[in-house]
């Protein structure tokens, strides 16, 4: 009898604790399926009773969603490579030598998620008018990889601070250069720690509001965040866009996370079977 | 030391200079129009801020809107780990579930939090009208307004703080149950004398985190509500947005930051003092 109860406690709990983070993305998918007159019908259906897809294929032909679309997936897959591309051998000397300045540069690194970020972003908007780089992809770009490098930095330093220096040694003396060292060695055994890395650093991209507000200033360079804030002023309360939108823009996040998640538990499993 | 090199480069042009460049700035007046001829003016800035009303009511905001969501994600945070750490089917699936709130785009979450709170087609006031009998425009009111931005704000980033707890019970030794439990205590007891001083640690950090990170916040607050209404949710973050922008005067806006900086190492400070579990095992 108590074991029934606690099941029953323990399901209410799951059902709860699903309900508070599921209902605002299923009620928003629900919603964009409805015709203008199902949306603003009170009181609401839940489910559509007309399902129409017509919401989607107006916010695609129509507006600049696609353009914002293609911005921000652009400015996210050329800065996530580029990111990595910096942040793994700078991670690998941090761990592997030792100079003068080491490791003060990495303790900054740590504290420099703290820094409010308009004490950035303002002083970055003068260097970027300088530069003359405003209103152009490159300045979210430089300045996405500079926010995403302290925080590879640290994940990869710790990958590779767990990695034996004696694997790569020995791959020396078999005549491997420092840089096949990394290579082949270091690298595939950090996977999991790349792709957090690659993660975080798309995620960012994809999320970020207060540069772009800042440095962008045309429709066509416009990324998604900054774009669907646009849309809300311009064309207000047409919840019809916003609506798909919303839905449009999470969607690329659920998909790679679905596949990532499954990597990653299956990268533990295998280093678990190793071991 | 040359692989270090390209990230050196990066933080140090795009993080450490502007930071050095917006003390310099803080001290000068800058048009949005014309930002290449700053113009010295002294403490002007600073002493315009001190003097300003909104400035500190601007604060006060701040240190409601972190207090208050800190409040509400760390209790989530912990209820909702304490329950993930239990053995039952579904768990994993749900641990995932748990985790997307931290995916999902500010601007996504701000725009979801509208369209349920809207005062006429919201779903919220369609459930509780029968309840209350009132119609609530959940943005359009000083207290309501800042409830609603707390409330997103937890919903968006509890998350974090429910990883971090959960990591950290996973690694509270079962002995340590085992051996209260022979002693003949409580659940309760266990909680109040093995678990919360266990967490105690990285429950310490992460409030800090998200202390900071919410007092900093601009986007979610400026998309939501956009500071209003009557500036009852501006914080100093919006505050400098207006004032390099609206108010064109970019050097002001580089003030507030540092204001900003000296009050949260001033908070850390306290916090460490106050807190500090570190101190306390000795």
């Amino acid at each position: 009898m108590r074991k029934k109860a606690t099941r029953f406690i323990t399901y209410g709990l799951a059902f709860l604790t699903a309900s508070f983070i599921l209902t605002p993305i299923v009620w928003t998918f629900l919603c964009s399926l409805k015709p203008d007159s199902e949306i603003l019908r009170y009181p609401p259906t839940v489910l559509p009773h007309t399902v129409i897809l017509s919401h989607y294929v107006k916010l695609l032909k129509e507006t600049y969603f696609p353009a914002y679309f293609l911005n921000s997936l652009l400015v996210g897959l050329i800065t996530t490579p580029l990111t990595l591309l910096i942040a793994a051998p700078g991670a690998y000397s941090l761990t592997r030598f030792t100079y003068r300045g080491r490791d003060i540069f990495a303790t900054f690194l740590l504290f420099s998620y703290m820094v409010p970020l308009l004490l950035l972003g303002l002083p970055m908007f003068m260097l970027m008018s300088r530069l003359q780089l405003l209103n152009t992809r490159a300045s979210l770009i430089l300045s996405y990889v500079a926010f995403c490098l302290p925080f590879c930095l640290w994940i990869l330093r710790s990958f590779f601070l767990s990695i034996p220096k004696s694997l790569e040694e020995a791959a020396m003396v078999d005549g491997a250069s420092r840089v096949q060292a990394l290579v082949k060695i270091v690298l595939p055994l950090s996977m999991p720690g790349l792709i957090s890395c690659g993660i975080f650093a798309f995620v960012l991209v994809w999320n970020e509001y207060t540069l772009a507000l800042l440095f962008i200033r045309s429709e066509h360079l416009k990324t998604l965040p900054l774009g669907m804030v646009a849309f809300m002023g311009r064309i207000a309360s047409q919840w019809g866009y916003l609506l798909p939108a919303i839905i449009l823009m999470i969607a690329p996040l659920l998909i790679v996370f679905m596949i990532v998640q499954r990597a990653l538990v299956r990268g533990f499993l295998a280093g678990a079977t190793k071991g | 030391m040359q692989l270090v090199l390209p990230s050196v480069l990066f933080v140090g042009i795009l993080i450490i200079l502007p930071i050095l460049y917006n003390i310099y700035l803080s001290f000068h007046f800058v048009s949005s129009y014309d930002p290449l001829h700053p113009k010295f003016v002294g403490l002007e800035n600073y002493l315009h801020l001190l003097r300003n009303e909104v400035f500190w009511s601007d604060l006060l905001n701040g240190a409601i809107y972190s207090f208050g969501s800190v409040l509400l994600q760390l209790s989530l945070g912990l209820v909702i780990a304490l329950f993930l750490n239990q053995d039952f089917s579904g768990r994993n699936l749900l641990r995932g579930i748990v985790l997307l709130p931290y995916l999902i785009p500010t601007v996504c979450a701000v725009f979801m939090a509208k369209w349920m709170l809207d005062p006429v087609h919201g779903i919220v006031n369609t459930i509780l009208h029968p309840v209350t009998g009132l119609t609530i425009n959940w943005l359009g009111l000083p207290g309501t307004a800042m409830v609603s931005a707390m409330a997103v704000n937890t919903w968006r980033f509890f998350p974090f703080v429910e990883i971090a707890l959960l990591a950290r019970l996973q690694t509270i030794p079962p002995s340590l149950y085992e051996a209260s439990e022979i002693d003949g205590a409580t659940s309760f007891q266990k909680f109040l004398h093995i678990t919360l001083p266990e967490l105690s640690g990285v429950m310490f950090v992460v409030a800090l985190l998200r202390t900071i990170w919410a007092f900093n916040d601009f986007q979610l607050i400026f998309i939501l509500t956009g500071g209003g209404p009557m500036n009852s949710t501006e914080t100093l973050p919006l505050l400098a947005y207006r004032e390099a922008f609206d108010n064109n005067n970019i050097g002001m806006g580089c003030t507030v930051g540092i204001f900003m900086t000296l009050f949260l190492i001033l908070t850390f400070a306290l916090y460490f003092k106050i807190f500090n579990p570190l101190r306390e095992r000795e």
